[in-house]
């Protein structure tokens, strides 16, 4: 049984090589039973408005995608790499401005072919989410390990 | 988008009356860092995506991160609202639902809007994006917005 702090570390590997989450500079923040906690600072690039202090709603799908992504490829034995194949955003009000954002993902559902997760987006109090998501992904039944293998990585 | 700029807001009414949409992209931060592009066709308007390693999101593919897709369609489609409303308003992305078809590659992607349903209050757009052919989507998207004044 793989420990909560081993799947840290493994999933901060595994994020760290995703070059558009580094540029975004999100980060594990926490790994618990399954579910991932995802952080993402504030920055001025990411606004819909220069100087309004709010990141843009695409920013917040990009950070949905990849905390979903990351607790589906979690949630099977060896991380499975998933394509997205769908998703869904709520967005329930305005983040505050210039302050960073979280996403807490988790699978819900895992079946033979189909992984179905759900992730809400705060800020300090996660009780007060601002968006809420859902994403399905498709199980490729590869290891990540194996794949790198065979494109030669 | 909380509030046009006055500075948004000049541009936006040269770029209706012009049907010039190249400087629009880069008056919006989030735009700029994906490096977004619109430009007119015909009486629509065609948004792209230019082929950018930074956006890249599964490196052993390579593919363009999905989140930078569905960020994409968003601002494409918001973009595509304040461009043709009748009168523009600011609109406010209440959800978003994406469908992923095929993988992105590395490559320039394209994206072309279509408002289903404008009411007085809530605007319907259904998004389509696509790289080698229209007829081939990498994905499709559509957003519900609120619109306010």
């Amino acid at each position: 049984m793989i420990s909560d702090e081993q799947m840290k570390s493994a999933a901060s590997l595994f994020l760290g090589a995703i070059p558009h989450c580094r540029i975004l500079g999100m980060n594990v923040e926490e790994v618990v039973q399954g579910s991932v906690i995802i952080n993402m600072p504030f920055s001025e690039e990411l606004e819909a408005n220069p100087g309004s202090g709010i990141i843009h709603s695409g920013s917040i799908t990009t950070l949905m995608d990849s905390s979903c992504g990351m607790a589906a490829c979690m949630s099977v034995e060896g991380f499975e790499t998933c394509p997205t194949l769908d998703l869904r955003l709520d967005y329930l009000g305005l983040p505050d401005p210039f302050e960073p954002v979280k996403c807490s993902a988790e699978a819900y559902q895992i079946t033979q072919s189909i992984i179905f997760t759900r992730g809400i987006c705060y800020q300090k109090d996660r009780n007060k989410p601002f968006a809420h998501g859902i994403g399905t992904f498709m199980r490729m039944g590869k290891k990540l390990s194996e794949l790198a293998k065979e494109m030669g990585l | 988008m909380t509030k046009i700029l006055p500075e948004f807001k000049e541009a936006l009414f040269e770029a209706r009356s012009t049907k010039d949409y190249s400087q629009l992209t880069g008056l919006i931060p989030y735009a700029r860092k994906i490096g977004m592009k619109c430009q007119s066709l015909g009486d629509d308007a065609l948004f792209i995506l230019p082929a950018n390693d930074e956006n890249i999101g599964n490196p052993i593919l390579p593919a363009v991160h999905g989140g930078v897709i569905g960020g994409f369609m968003e601002m494409s489609a918001a973009m595509h609202l304040m461009l043709f409303m009748d009168a523009p308003r600011v609109p406010k992305v209440i959800d978003f639902s994406l469908d992923y078809l095929r993988s992105a590659r590395i490559k320039d992607t394209y994206a072309e809007c279509r408002v289903v349903r404008q009411g007085s209050r809530i605007a319907n757009v259904m998004i389509t994006a696509w790289q080698s052919k229209r007829d081939t989507p990498v994905a499709m998207a559509r957003v519900h917005f609120r619109l306010d004044g």
